[in-house]
């Protein structure tokens, strides 16, 4: 089975270890709300910022973290969205990579002008909001984040779905092993040559250059 | 209207212009008056918004006093306390679980954000139990979980809201001194878990049992039985059942006694997940 390369690329890693490697930044003005130090203590890679200026948002939009916890009010400075708040951001991090992680993470949930802000983010957590509730939460996005055999089988779903078929899907998983083991980016031309020009070329280049990163960092 | 105020208006004749511009009117003064409410009701959400900040920082300083607790685990930490203090730190949860439901009230949307998660329902009922056993207790009211289940069906964090009002309303009604029976099962189909809160509690029958799940409505007997009540509890966990694609039913076997001019059964109430 080709996928058995993936698997076989890394071992598998402990939790552990996973919360580690995983880079977290809560978003909220309100410190508090979110127990970014019990967290901290407890063995995770989490940042906290009270706000996002022009700075801080071009290094979400580079990808920075891999996940990133976003509250909708008073965590945007002035003109930096088109709303002025949360969602702004969310869509611009949306635009810029659709495949950051965030998780929307405020008490509005009442709000039905905030609706958009939950549906577009990739999870919601509800404040207020208890210690066990959130490392149940991240741990399930961190395993998924940092999942070789998670990421490989959305990728190769995008690629089943662009009709290739499995003598490529070999081709593309021996291109990631290689480049991971190698520690080199993926060339998007050779890509191109294996798949063809398909509508979700930069998608899946994007998707595999990022799993080959994790099967390098993992192996 | 008084008949010589009828009597002065009767057979008078009025433009279309007069009429259209009635019209106007009545629209202009509903766009005040929902401006007026919407400001209303933003300026209570506002401050049920700051409530819930300082809610956060209770739960901070509640889970940082329990973790100086001696034990390795939150657990153990939990077991070293006083019942006092471990019926604090519930009361705690309890809150937090209650004030979770009231966003769906003005939202219901609000039961399907968020990503579904596999979700072990017996440990989440089993978690509910143990909040909700002193507010039981009080009552001498015994929550009995039972069960077998290991499928993990796929659920929105709302999810806890059934369990919650079911076993918040089961405690509210049951008689004194009578079990509660909580039973989880995997099934009947694959992958699906059911929940059933069965209780001795006032019949549910006629316009009550067609309406139980309407929105603000409180059964003829309930106002008797529990003064407090806002009707709004089943109504919100059928809201979140809906968005779990399933239903909450009610069953109840023939009247077993009456009591004080009110007659009880066994009442049980099913889900199933997944």
């Amino acid at each position: 089975m080709h996928r058995d390369r993936i698997a076989k690329a890394c071992e598998p890693i402990p939790l552990v270890e996973l919360r580690k490697r995983c880079k977290i930044l809560v978003i909220d003005d309100e410190e508090a709300s979110f127990p970014t130090a019990a967290l901290k203590n407890d063995g995770y890679t989490i940042d906290w910022w009270p706000r996002v200026d022009a700075d801080g948002l071009a290094r979400l939009e580079s990808g920075q973290f891999d996940l990133i916890i976003l509250d909708i009010q008073d965590i945007a400075e002035p003109g930096l969205s088109d709303t002025g708040d949360g969602l702004g951001v969310l869509r611009r991090l949306k635009e810029a990579n659709p495949d950051q992680v965030v998780v929307a993470f405020s008490g509005r949930e009442f709000d039905l002008s905030a609706v958009p802000f939950w549906r577009l983010a990739d999870d919601a957590i509800r404040k207020p909001v208890t210690f066990i509730d959130c490392k149940a939460k991240l741990d399930a996005w961190i395993s998924e984040c940092l999942d070789p055999a998670i990421q490989w089988r959305r990728l190769e779903q995008r690629l089943l779905a662009n009709n290739i078929g499995p003598l490529t899907l070999r081709r593309v998983e021996g291109t990631i092993v290689r480049a991971a083991r190698s520690r080199q980016q993926i060339n998007r031309d050779r890509f191109k040559t294996l798949i063809g020009n398909v509508d979700d070329l930069d998608t899946i280049v994007s998707w595999g250059q990022r799993l080959a990163w994790l099967l390098s960092l993992l192996s | 209207m008084p008949r010589k105020q009828k009597k002065a208006i009767e057979h008078r004749v009025v433009s279309v212009a007069d009429v259209n511009t009635w019209g106007k009117r009545v629209d202009q003064l509903a766009v005040l008056f929902d401006a007026a409410v919407d400001e209303g009701v933003d300026e209570a959400l506002g401050m049920f918004h700051d409530v819930l900040t300082t809610f956060s920082a209770l739960i901070r300083n509640t889970e940082e006093w329990v973790s100086t607790q001696p034990g390795a685990s939150r657990d153990k930490q939990l077991g070293a306390l006083r019942p006092i203090e471990l019926t604090v730190v519930k009361t705690v949860e309890l809150l937090r679980a209650r004030i979770a439901l009231m966003p769906l009230v003005a939202n219901p949307a609000a039961a399907s954000f968020g990503r579904k998660r596999r979700t072990p329902i017996y440990r989440t009922c089993d978690r509910l139990v143990r909040i909700l056993s002193p507010e039981a207790s009080k009552r001498n009211i015994g929550l009995e979980l039972r069960g077998s289940s290991y499928n993990e069906p796929d659920c929105y964090d709302s999810l806890d809201t059934i369990p919650l009002v079911l076993l918040d309303n089961a405690i509210k009604y049951s008689l004194s001194r009578q079990p509660i029976d909580i039973a989880i099962n995997d099934g009947p189909g694959g992958g699906q878990v059911t929940l059933e809160v069965t209780s001795i509690s006032p019949v549910i029958a006629g316009v009550d049992r067609a309406r139980m799940f309407d929105k603000g409505y409180r059964g003829t007997v309930a106002a008797k039985v529990a003064s407090r009540g806002s009707g709004l509890g089943l109504y919100l966990a059928q809201t979140v059942a809906t968005a779990h694609g399933t239903t909450i039913r009610h069953r109840r076997k023939e009247s077993t006694f009456r009591k004080d001019g009110i007659e009880y059964a066994e009442n049980t109430f099913r889900v199933i997940f997944g």
